[in-house]
C-alpha cells in the first residue's frame, strides 16, 4: 500500500486498495518522499528477505516484498506478464538472488538502484544497448532539481527518459542525477497532483524543473467530515484549498489567508487593523435569527474548534462543507456550514525535514478622516481657542509598528512512526499606542502503527499562550469630536494628562495610556486516537479530544485618570476568568464493499461532546496605591463599603448522536452518497431532544460516458446534486428549562432578601433550527485541462427559526419566550474559474476568478401561536439615539435599510423627505422632524449582492508575483460619521469638514442645518474593489543545504477603488442581522507590508 | 471471515452498549441556575417567593419610570427637553408631551407589560403557595393562616396592578391565578374590571395583617389593610373617569372610615419632609412604602438631576443622567406663562412662605430646605473633596467657557446661542460673560429681543419641548440625596419610596366633600396638611425675594410675586403668610381649579398627574406650556400597545387608535 507510486505506473489498479490509498493519501504522499535512496548503494546488497508463498501472482510476490523492504518496484503491467503463478520459498535472500529466482524464465531485466528496482522486458534493454552500439553514445549525466510553483522542493518525482523504462526519483531536497546517451532524449518528469512535464536535454546537463500543480484539481483528496473523498467521487458542495493557495499575509487567525478565495464564504475583519479583533465567518448568507450565522469549525476531526488556536503554517488545507448534504453528517450545528482544518503531519524521512518560516512586518495608516483644521474650527467658532494645536488621531496612533513572526517545523519518521512538531512566536504592534499581541505556540503530532498495521495510533497535542494589549475604539470616536485647540498633557502639571470633562467626552490618549486593559489567553488542544485495522477494507477507530481555552482579562483605571475622577474613586480594577472545555468522543467503523466497477464505502459512528463553561470576575476600587494596578484587588477600601462587585456563572451542554454514511460509485461515472444523523442536545426541550439530519447526493461523470470520449473540448464533465437537512442550535444552556432566578432585593420581615421567581416563559418544545439545503453544481475542465472551475446554484431554506418571540403578556410573566418560528431564505449562484493561461518553462501566468450572488429574504415570521410583525433592528447609539435603521418584515431581506427617502434641505438647511400617500412617493416634500414610520422606506439592502474576486500570479524564472484582487457589489453602507459628524447642527464639537465645506469628493452636507434623521441621505453606494494583496517572491535555486528558499514581499489592503468616503467600506460588517454601519467608534485601517522568508532543508 | 465476526462482534456489542448507557442521557446539568420545580426548601425560600413579587411591585408600579413618565410627562408638571443632542430618543418625550403618541410608543407597552408582569409573578407565587406549600406546611414551619395572608396580599397586589391598568388604558383584561399561559384572554370593559378590582380587594382586605405606623413591624414594606384600603378609596376617586360611574360618596364613606382609626393609627406627620427623608421609616403617615437602603433597593424614581449635582449634594450619588424637571413659569424673556394659563407652571403655583420654594439644601447633618434645585448650584462654604463645592453645567456654553457654576433657569430656551452670537459680533458682553462664568448673565443682560430669539416656538416667546440645554428647567427632589459625611441612620439612598400615604386620604376626601359643597370641610382638611409647609425658613426667604424686588434686585428667578397672589409687605412673619394661603382663612380661594392646583403642589412628580387632571376635565381640554391647544380626546386613555395587540388577537382597541 505504502508504494502507491508505483502502482501509478503498473496501468492495473487495485480498486481496494486505491480507495484506502486515496483515504490516506495524506500519509502516503508524505511516506513516498521515504522511498528515496539516501544512502550508498548498501540497503540493496544488505537487506536480506524471506518469503514463502504458494501458487501467487508474480505482483504478489512484490508487493510482499514491498511490504517487508523499503524497495519497489518500477514496471508496467503491459509489458511484464504479472499474473503468472509461482511458488516461492526463500529464507533471509538478498534482492537480487530472489528477483533472478522469480523472474529465471522470463525476459525480464531487473536494474537495482539501491531501494528502486526497475523491471522491463530484455528486448527493451536490448534495443537501448543497440542504440548505444550503433550510435557510440557519448553519456552525459543530466542534474538538477524539481520545485514546485511556490518553490517548495518535489522529493519523489518520477523522471523517465521517454520510450524507455530507464528513470530515476529525485531525493529529499528535490535534487536528482540521471545518466542520458542521447542529446535528442526527452526527460519526462511526473508526479501525483502535478501536470507531467518533458524537457529536450540537447546539449544541456543541468536541468532545473518547476513543475506546476494539476490544474484540473478533480485529482484532489477533499475532506468531507468523518472521512475524504477523491474530487472526482464528490456529489456535493465542498470547496478545497490547499496552502499552496493560502495569502502570503500575516494574521491572526489563519481563516484570513482565504479570504475572498471562496465563492459564497464571507470573511470579514471589521476591527480596521487591530490584530486583536474577531473575524466573522459567513457561508452562503444569513440564515438565523437568533442563533448565529457562523459554521461549524472542525480542527483535525474535533467539532467545535477555535480557530486562533491554529498556526497559518501548520495547515495544510481547508475544506468548506457549503451544500448541505455534505454537512448533514454534523446534525444540529452544521445549518452555517462546516470549515474542517486539518494540519500538516509527519513524513518519512532518514534525517529531519526543517521549516523555517518568518517574516516581519509594518504597517502605514490609510483614509484618514478629514477634519476641521484649527483655523477653520475656530474661525467658526465652534468652541474657544484652549491654547494648544492637537491632532488627537495622531497622537492616538503609531506609523510604523513592527510585527514579526517565526515558526519552525521540524518532521520525521521511518515505515512506522512519524512526527511532526512546530513552534511558532509572533508578535504584533497595533498602529495605536495601546494595542499589541504576543503569541506562543506548538503543535505536536505523532503517527505510529504497530503489528503489521493492525493497530494505528495518532496523538495531537497543540498548546498557545497569547497574551492581548486590548485597546478603546472609543478613544478615536473621541479623537473626532475633541476640540483641537486642548492640550494633551495639562500645561500647569505637564508629566499629567489634562482633564478633559463634559458628558461623553474624555481625554483620550489618556484613556490609551493610562487604562490597562490586558487579556491573556491560553489554549489547549490535545487528542489521541487509535484505529484497529480489521480488515483490508473494514476499520474502526476511537478518537478522544479535549479543547481547553482559557480567558483571563484585567482591567485597570489609576487614580489619576479621567475615569477616576469623574467617580471619585482612587482607581478601578477588575479581574475576570474564563474557560471553556469541551471533550470529545468519536467512535468510527469504515468498510468498504467491491465488486467488480462498484464501490460502496461506508460509514458508522457515534459522537458525543460535553460543554463546559466556567467563568468569575471581580471589580474592585479605591486602592492604596496605583501601582499594585489589577494585582492587588482585595486592597480595595470600595468593598468595605460593601459595594465591589462579583459574579462567577458555569454552564454545560451535551451533544450525542449516531451517524452513518455510503458513498457509492459505479463505473467511475455514477456517484451516489447518502447519510444519516440522529443527533440530540441537552440544550433542546424534553419534547424535542433528538432530530433527524438526512443528506442525499448523487453525482454523474459525463465525461466518464462513452459518447465523450469522441470529443475532445472537456476534459472533465460533471453534474451534481444534493439535498441535505442541517441544524443549528447556537442558543444558550437551559433556555427550554422552567426556571427561577434571583432578582432584587425586599425588606420582608425584618430582613433583606433576594426575591427569586420565575425566569422565564417554559418551552419545553424548543428545538434546533432546521435548513433545507438544495444545491447543484457542474465541475468542468476544458481546454486541455488548461480551464477549468465549477458552477453552482443553492438553495437554502432556514426554518424553525430560534427567537425570542412577543408572547401575550397578560397570562405570561415574561414578555418573550424562546421559540422555533418563521423562515428565512437564501439562493445564489457561485462560480469559481481557474486558467492556466500561459504555460511555459521560463513563464507562465494563472488567472483565478471567483463570483458568488446571494439573494435573502424573510419568507416569514409567524406562525399560529407566535407573531412577530415587524422588528426594527440596528438602533443608532447616543448621542441623539435616532432611533432604527432597518426593519425586518416578511418579504424584506435581511438587512434591509428602512428610512425617509431624502429630498434635499429647505431654506433653513432643515432635511427634507419625499412625502408617502398611499404606499408610494409623491414629488411633495415634507420636513422629516415629525414624521412617522409609514412614511420610511425599504431603502436597499446592506449586504452585498455580489463579491468576487481575482487572482493574478505570474512567474517568470524564480520569481512569482500575485496580484488579488477583492471587490463587493450591489449594497448600500451607512456612513455614520457623516451623520454625527458631518453634520454642522451637532454644536460644539469638531466635526468632519464636509460639514461646513464641500469637499473635492464626497457628498455634500454643509447646507444641512438639522439634526441627524434617518433618511437615506446618509447611505452610500458600497460598491468597491480591493488591490488587498500584492506577493513577489524570488525562489533561490542551488543553495547549498537548503531544499527550498524563498523570500517574499507582500502587501495587504494595498489600494481601494470606491465612491464610498467613508474611511473603508470593509469596516461596516456584511455578515449577521444587523450589517452596514461604519460606526463611529472604531479602529483605523492601515496598509501592512510584509518581507519573508520560507526556508526548508 | 472467521476474524472478520469476531471483530464484527466486538463491534456491535461495543454500540449497543454505548447506545443504552450515558452515551445518549442529554439531561442538562444545572449549575448557575434553579429548576423551578424544586426551589422551595426551606422557609427562606418562602420569604424569597414573597420578595420576588414585592421587588417587582416596587419598580414596576410606581417608581418605574414607564409609568411615572406616562402619569407625569403627559401634564402640565413635568416634561423632558430635549437638551442638544441628548434626550431626543426619537422624540418620545416630545410626543408624550405634545399629546400625540401613538400604539407604537414604548413607554406604553412598558407599562402595560410591567403591570400584567407583576400580576403574574403575584399569581404565580399565589398558586405555589396553593400547590407546593400549603400541603407541606408543616416542613416549612409555616402555618395555614400565613399562607392564606400571602395569598390574600398577591391578590390585593394583583387588584392595584390592574387598577392602574384601567387608569392608564381605560380597560384592560382581567388575569386570576388559575389562567394558563397558553391562554389568550378578551378584553374586559372599564366596569368589568373596575368590579373585578373592587371585589378583589374587599373580599381580601380582612385577611390582611395591620401595620403599625410608624414602626418597622412585620406588614411593614407590605400589603396591609390600610394599604388595601387606600387602593379602594382611589379606586373609587377615580371611577367617574374610569368608569363613568362616580363612586364619590363610596369613596367619601372609605375616607372616613379610615380616618376613624380603622386600619390603624396613622397620623400626618409634624413637619412637612419627614415623609421623604432617610428616616422616613418613622414616618406615621406612610400607610405603604417601598423599603429604601442603600445597596439592596435602590429607588431610581427620577433620573432628574445634572450629571454635576453631585458637587452641590456633595454625594457620589448626586449626579443623575439629566432628564426630567419642573415645566418652565416663564417664557424665554421672563414674562409668565402663568398669566396665560391656568395650568401649568408649576414652581410659581406654590404660595408665598411655602418652604417648599425655598432653594433646596441639604446640610451636612441631613437636615433639608426646600424641594427644588432653582437658580445657581452652589454652596457658599461647602466642600466636595476638598475642592469648593459647586456644580458646573457643560454643553455649548461649558465647552466654550471652561467650567460654569450650574445655574437652573425656570425658562427653556437655547440661550447659550446668544453667547455665540455675541462671540460671532465682537460684542462686549462676550468677555464680560467669560470673566463672569455665570449663565445667569445672559439672562440680565440679553435684549428682550435676543431673549426672544432662541425661541423655536413662533407662536409665543417661549421655546418649545426640543429646545432645551443641559441646565433647563427647575430639578424636582423630594428624596434628598445626603451629603457623603452624613452617615448615622443611613443618608442617600435610604429613603423608603412612598406609594401611599395618609394625605391620600387626607385629600380625597376634600376632594369628596367640595364636590359635595362643603368647602369648609374640604378646607379644613386640607390645611390639616398644609399648614406645616409654612416654616420661618419660608418666610424667611420670601421676604428676602421681596426685598430684593423692591431694590430693583434680580434675584436669579425668583422675580415678582406671581401676579395672582397679592404681595405681603409684612415680611418675615411666618403666620402672616399662612394667613394668606389657608383655606379656612379665606374660604374664597378654594374652588375646584384650586383644589387641582393643589393636588398639583403636594403631588408633584408622584405619578398622580395625569389621573388629576383627568378627574378635573382638563388632561385634553386644558392648556400649559407648549400645549396650548385642546388636544383629542381620545388621548383621555393610551391606546393598548402594538406588541400587546400583536400577541394577543382577542384584545380590542381603545377608540381613536384603531390601526395606529
Amino acid at each position: 500500500m505504502k508504494k502507491f507510486i508505483t502502482r501509478g505506473i503498473n496501468l492495473k489498479k487495485n480498486l481496494v486498495s486505491k480507495t484506502f490509498l486515496i483515504m490516506k493519501l495524506t500519509l502516503f504522499l508524505l511516506l513516498f518522499s521515504v522511498v528515496q535512496v539516501w544512502g550508498g548503494n548498501s540497503y540493496s546488497q544488505t537487506k536480506k528477505i524471506t518469503l514463502k508463498l504458494n501458487n501467487a501472482p508474480v505482483s504478489q510476490v512484490l508487493e510482499e516484498i514491498e511490504n517487508q523492504s523499503e524497495f519497489y518496484f518500477l514496471y508496467s503491467g503491459k509489458l511484464i506478464d504479472m499474473n503468472r503463478k509461482v511458488d516461492i520459498n526463500i529464507r533471509n535472500k538478498k534482492i537480487k538472488d530472489i528477483l533472478a529466482d522469480l523472474f529465471a524464465s522470463e525476459n525480464v531485466n531487473c536494474m537495482v538502484l539501491d531501494r528502486q528496482i526497475l523491471l522491463s522486458p530484455k528486448y527493451l534493454t536490448e534495443r537501448v544497448n543497440v542504440v548505444k552500439r550503433d550510435r557510440q553514445p557519448q553519456e552525459i549525466v543530466v542534474t538538477g532539481k524539481v520545485t514546485d510553483g511556490d518553490g517548495n522542493t518535489l522529493p519523489g518525482v518520477n523522471i523517465i527518459i521517454k520510450g524507455t523504462i530507464i528513470g530515476t526519483i529525485t531525493k529529499a531536497d528535490g535534487n536528482y542525477s540521471i545518466k542520458v546517451d542521447d542529446p535528442n532524449a526527452t526527460l519526462v518528469f511526473s508526479f501525483v497532483g502535478m501536470r507531467t512535464l518533458e524537457v529536450i536535454v540537447g546539449s544541456q546537463t543541468s536541468i532545473n524543473v518547476t513543475m506546476e500543480e494539476e490544474t484540473i484539481g478533480l485529482e484532489e483528496v477533499v475532506a468531507i467530515g468523518y472521512g475524504t473523498l477523491d474530487k472526482k467521487e464528490l456529489t456535493t458542495s465542498v470547496t478545497h484549498i490547499g496552502e499552496e493557495d493560502f495569502l502570503n499575509i500575516p494574521s491572526t487567525n489563519p481563516i484570513m489567508q482565504v479570504q475572498g478565495k471562496i465563492a459564497g464564504v464571507q470573511i470579514q475583519k471589521t476591527g480596521g487593523s487591530d490584530p486583536n479583533a474577531v473575524v466573522g465567518i459567513q457561508i452562503r448568507g444569513a440564515g438565523s435569527r437568533s442563533a448565529g450565522v457562523s459554521p461549524l469549525i472542525i480542527i483535525d476531526n474535533i467539532p467545535g474548534g477555535n480557530l486562533a488556536n491554529v498556526d497559518q503554517n501548520d495547515i495544510k488545507s481547508i475544506d468548506i462543507l457549503k451544500g448541505g448534504a455534505a454537512a448533514a453528517i454534523y446534525g444540529t450545528r452544521a445549518a452555517n456550514g462546516v470549515i474542517i482544518i486539518t494540519t500538516k503531519s509527519g513524513v518519512v524521512a532518514e534525517g529531519i525535514q526543517v521549516d523555517y518560516n518568518s517574516y516581519i512586518s509594518t504597517e502605514m495608516i490609510k483614509n484618514t478622516l478629514e477634519l476641521l483644521s484649527v483655523d477653520e474650527f475656530l474661525e467658526l467658532g465652534i468652541s474657544a481657542d484652549e491654547g494648544s494645536r492637537t491632532d488627537w488621531f495622531d497622537e492616538l496612533t503609531d506609523n510604523f509598528p513592527v510585527s514579526h513572526s517565526h515558526s519552525l517545523a521540524l518532521s520525521s519518521g521511518n515505515q512506522k512512526t512519524q512526527y511532526r512538531a512546530s513552534v511558532l512566536y509572533k508578535n504584533s504592534d497595533g498602529i495605536d499606542i495601546a494595542t499589541a499581541r504576543e503569541e506562543y505556540g506548538a503543535r505536536f503530532n505523532i503517527h505510529h502503527s504497530a503489528f503489521d498495521k493492525l493497530f494505528e495510533f495518532d496523538l495531537n497535542i497543540a498548546p498557545r499562550f497569547v497574551s492581548e494589549n486590548l485597546t478603546e475604539y472609543r478613544a478615536f470616536y473621541q479623537a473626532i469630536h475633541l476640540n483641537p485647540t486642548l492640550p494633551v498633557m495639562d500645561p500647569e502639571y505637564p508629566t499629567q494628562y489634562s482633564y478633559i470633562e463634559a458628558w461623553d467626552t474624555w481625554n483620550p490618549v489618556e484613556q490609551l495610556s493610562l487604562e490597562q486593559r490586558e487579556a491573556v489567553r491560553k489554549y489547549f488542544t490535545g487528542s489521541g486516537k487509535v484505529q484497529l485495522n480489521i480488515l483490508p477494507n473494514l476499520n474502526t477507530s476511537l478518537m478522544y479530544a479535549i479543547e481547553s481555552n482559557n480567558r483571563q482579562y484585567n482591567f485597570f483605571t489609576p487614580s489619576t485618570s479621567t475615569n477616576s475622577k469623574n467617580s471619585d474613586r482612587r482607581g478601578e480594577a477588575t479581574r475576570q476568568g474564563e474557560n471553556w472545555d469541551n471533550k470529545t468522543l468519536d467512535w468510527l467503523v469504515n468498510y468498504i464493499y467491491e465488486q467488480n466497477d462498484f464501490v460502496a464505502k461506508i460509514l458508522g459512528g457515534y459522537s458525543y461532546q460535553h460543554f463546559l463553561y466556567s467563568g468569575f470576575g471581580a471589580t474592585n476600587y479605591d486602592f492604596p496605591s496605583d501601582a499594585l494596578t489589577f494585582n492587588d484587588l482585595g486592597s480595595g477600601t470600595y468593598i468595605n463599603e460593601g459595594r465591589a462587585s462579583m459574579w462567577s456563572d458555569r454552564n454545560s451542554s451535551t451533544i450525542a448522536a449516531f451517524f452513518s454514511r455510503a458513498n457509492l460509485s459505479y463505473l467511475d461515472k455514477y456517484f451516489l452518497s447518502a447519510s444519516i444523523r440522529r443527533e440530540g442536545s441537552s440544550k433542546f426541550g424534553v419534547n424535542n431532544k433528538w432530530g433527524w439530519f438526512p443528506g442525499v447526493s448523487a453525482g454523474w461523470r459525463i465525461s466518464g460516458e462513452e459518447f465523450m470520449s469522441a470529443q475532445t473540448f472537456f476534459n472533465e464533465l460533471k453534474l451534481r446534486a444534493d439535498y441535505g437537512v442541517t441544524g443549528n442550535q447556537g442558543f444558550p444552556s437551559y433556555t427550554a428549562q422552567k426556571l427561577y432566578s434571583g432578582s432584587g432585593n425586599y425588606y420582608i420581615m425584618g430582613r433583606w432578601i433576594q426575591g427569586f421567581g420565575p425566569a422565564n416563559n417554559y418551552n419545553p418544545d424548543l428545538a434546533w433550527e432546521r435548513s433545507i439545503n438544495f444545491n447543484v453544481g457542474i465541475d468542468f475542465s476544458i481546454l486541455n485541462n488548461t480551464l477549468n472551475g465549477s458552477f453552482e446554484f443553492y438553495e437554502r431554506t432556514s426554518k424553525d427559526l430560534i427567537g425570542q418571540y412577543d408572547v401575550a403578556v397578560p397570562p405570561n410573566t415574561h414578555t418573550q419566550t424562546w421559540v422555533n418560528v418563521g423562515t428565512i431564505k437564501n439562493t445564489g449562484v457561485e462560480l469559481m474559474l481557474n486558467a492556466s493561461v500561459i504555460n511555459q518553462k521560463d513563464f507562465g501566468y494563472d488567472l483565478t476568478a471567483v463570483a458568488a450572488y446571494n439573494k435573502n429574504w424573510l419568507v416569514s415570521f409567524s406562525d399560529d401561536i407566535y407573531e412577530a410583525g415587524q422588528v426594527y433592528l440596528n438602533y443608532l447609539p447616543a448621542p441623539g439615539s435616532p432611533g432604527p435603521t432597518m426593519l425586518l418584515e416578511e418579504g424584506s431581506p435581511i438587512g434591509s435599510w428602512f428610512m425617509f427617502k431624502h429630498a434635499g434641505v429647505d431654506e433653513n438647511g432643515m432635511l427634507l423627505a419625499y412625502k408617502k400617500v398611499n404606499g408610494k412617493f409623491t414629488d411633495e416634500k415634507q420636513l422629516i422632524q415629525g414624521l412617522e414610520n409609514d412614511q420610511k422606506y425599504h431603502a436597499g439592502s446592506a449586504v452585498p449582492k455580489v463579491t468576487a474576486s481575482l487572482n493574478h500570479s505570474f512567474r517568470y524564472k524564480n520569481f512569482d508575483l500575485s496580484l488579488f484582487f477583492r471587490g463587493a457589489f450591489g449594497y448600500k453602507i451607512l456612513n455614520e460619521k457623516n451623520m454625527y459628524f458631518g453634520l454642522k447642527a451637532f454644536k460644539g464639537a469638531n466635526l468632519l469638514r464636509k460639514a461646513f465645506y464641500q469637499t473635492d469628493e464626497g457628498i455634500q452636507l454643509y447646507n444641512v442645518n438639522d439634526s441627524k434623521r434617518i433618511s437615506d441621505f446618509f447611505l452610500q453606494n458600497g460598491n468597491w474593489v480591493k488591490l488587498d494583496v500584492i506577493s513577489l517572491g524570488y525562489t533561490f535555486t542551488d543553495v547549498n543545504k537548503f531544499s527550498k528558499l524563498k523570500i517574499y514581499f507582500s502587501g495587504k489592503n494595498m489600494f481601494l477603488f470606491t465612491k464610498y468616503d467613508g474611511i473603508d467600506p470593509e469596516l461596516a460588517p456584511i455578515n449577521g442581522l444587523t450589517p452596514g454601519r461604519e460606526t463611529q467608534a472604531y479602529y483605523p485601517v492601515s496598509r501592512t507590508l510584509t518581507l519573508g522568508i520560507q526556508a526548508s532543508f | 471471515m472467521k476474524k472478520f465476526k469476531k471483530y464484527l462482534y466486538v463491534v456491535l456489542s461495543i454500540f449497543f452498549i454505548m447506545s443504552y448507557s450515558g452515551c445518549t442521557d442529554l439531561e442538562e446539568e444545572l449549575y448557575n441556575e434553579i429548576n423551578a420545580d424544586n426551589f422551595y426548601q426551606t422557609y427562606d425560600d418562602i420569604a424569597a417567593g414573597l420578595a420576588r413579587v414585592y421587588e417587582h411591585t416596587s419598580g414596576g408600579m410606581r417608581g418605574g419610570e414607564g409609568w411615572w413618565k406616562l402619569q407625569e410627562l403627559t401634564t402640565d408638571n413635568m416634561c423632558i427637553t430635549t437638551k442638544g443632542r441628548h434626550w431626543y430618543d426619537e422624540g418620545k418625550y416630545a410626543e408624550i408631551h405634545g399629546h400625540s403618541w401613538n400604539f407604537m410608543h414604548g413607554d406604553m407597552y412598558s407599562v402595560w407589560s410591567g403591570m400584567y408582569q407583576g400580576v403574574g409573578y403575584a399569581n404565580n407565587f399565589y398558586n405555589d403557595l396553593e400547590n407546593v406549600i400549603e400541603p407541606k406546611v408543616g416542613e416549612f414551619n409555616i402555618t395555614e393562616a400565613d399562607v392564606k395572608m400571602f395569598q390574600a396580599e398577591m391578590m390585593v397586589l394583583s387588584a392595584v396592578f390592574h387598577m392602574n391598568i384601567l387608569e392608564a388604558f381605560g380597560q384592560g383584561v382581567i388575569v386570576t391565578p388559575e389562567m394558563s399561559g397558553e391562554e389568550r384572554p378578551v378584553s374586559s370593559s372599564a366596569q368589568e374590571m373596575f368590579d373585578f378590582i373592587e371585589k378583589t380587594i374587599k373580599d381580601n382586605i380582612g385577611k390582611l395583617g395591620n401595620h403599625v405606623a410608624g414602626t418597622q413591624d412585620e406588614y411593614y414594606g407590605r400589603i396591609n389593610q390600610a394599604a388595601a384600603a387606600t387602593a379602594l378609596v382611589r379606586l373609587y376617586l377615580n371611577a367617574e373617569v374610569t368608569t363613568g360611574q362616580a363612586k364619590f360618596s363610596e369613596c367619601k364613606a372609605e375616607c372616613e372610615k379610615f380616618i376613624d382609626g380603622t386600619y390603624g393609627n396613622y397620623e400626618l406627620d409634624d413637619t412637612w419632609d419627614l415623609v421623604w427623608n432617610y428616616n422616613n421609616d418613622k414616618s406615621k403617615e406612610i400607610i405603604w412604602s417601598y423599603p429604601g437602603e442603600l445597596n439592596w433597593l435602590r429607588l431610581t424614581y427620577m433620573r432628574s438631576n445634572h450629571y454635576q449635582a453631585k458637587y452641590f449634594f456633595r454625594s457620589q450619588y448626586g449626579g443623575s443622567s439629566n432628564g426630567p424637571h419642573l415645566q418652565p413659569s416663564q417664557a424665554t424673556d421672563g414674562t409668565f406663562f402663568a398669566d396665560k394659563y391656568d395650568l401649568g407652571s408649576p414652581y410659581q403655583r406654590y404660595y408665598d412662605g411655602d418652604e417648599r420654594r425655598v432653594p433646596m439644601y441639604i446640610a451636612d447633618d441631613g437636615s433639608r430646605q426646600g424641594m427644588f434645585l432653582i437658580g445657581t448650584q452652589s454652596v457658599p462654604g461647602a466642600t466636595w473633596g476638598g475642592e469648593p463645592a459647586f456644580a458646573f453645567t457643560s454643553e455649548e456654553w461649558k465647552l466654550t467657557q471652561g467650567q460654569d457654576t450650574l445655574y437652573h433657569p425656570d425658562r427653556v430656551g437655547r440661550f447659550s446661542e446668544i453667547v455665540i452670537k455675541w462671540n460671532e459680533s465682537g460684542d462686549p458682553r462676550y468677555q464680560e460673560i467669560v470673566n463672569a462664568h455665570n449663565f445667569k448673565y445672559i439672562l440680565t443682560h440679553a435684549t428682550e429681543e435676543e431673549l426672544k430669539s432662541v425661541s423655536s416656538d413662533k407662536p409665543e416667546p417661549g421655546a418649545g419641548i426640543m429646545d432645551g440645554e443641559e441646565n433647563t428647567g427647575f430639578r424636582l427632589n423630594k428624596y434628598p440625596l445626603y451629603p457623603d459625611v452624613f452617615t448615622p441612620g443611613g443618608g442617600s439612598w435610604n429613603s423608603d419610596l412612598v406609594a401611599m400615604r395618609l394625605t391620600d386620604i387626607y385629600y380625597a376626601l376634600a376632594e369628596c366633600e367640595l364636590r359635595a359643597g362643603n368647602i369648609a370641610k374640604a378646607a379644613e382638611l386640607l390645611d390639616a396638611v398644609r399648614i406645616r409647609y409654612f416654616t420661618q425658613k419660608g418666610a424667611d426667604e420670601a421676604a428676602t425675594r421681596e426685598v430684593k424686588f423692591a431694590a430693583g434686585e434680580i434675584d436669579d428667578l425668583r422675580e415678582p410675586p406671581n401676579s395672582w397672589y397679592e404681595a405681603t409687605t409684612e415680611t418675615g412673619n411666618m403666620s402672616n403668610y399662612w394667613s394668606k394661603a389657608s383655606y379656612v382663612q379665606n374660604t374664597g380661594l378654594l374652588d375646584m381649579d384650586e383644589m387641582l392646583a393643589e393636588w398639583g403642589r403636594e403631588y408633584i412628580g408622584e405619578g398622580f398627574r395625569r389621573m388629576q387632571l383627568r378627574r378635573f376635565g382638563k388632561f385634553t381640554t386644558g392648556r400649559w406650556w407648549n400645549k396650548n391647544v385642546v388636544t383629542d380626546l381620545h388621548y383621555e386613555i393610551f391606546p393598548i400597545p402594538l406588541r400587546a395587540l400583536n400577541t394577543n388577537a382577542n384584545l380590542t382597541q381603545n377608540p381613536g387608535y384603531e390601526g395606529y
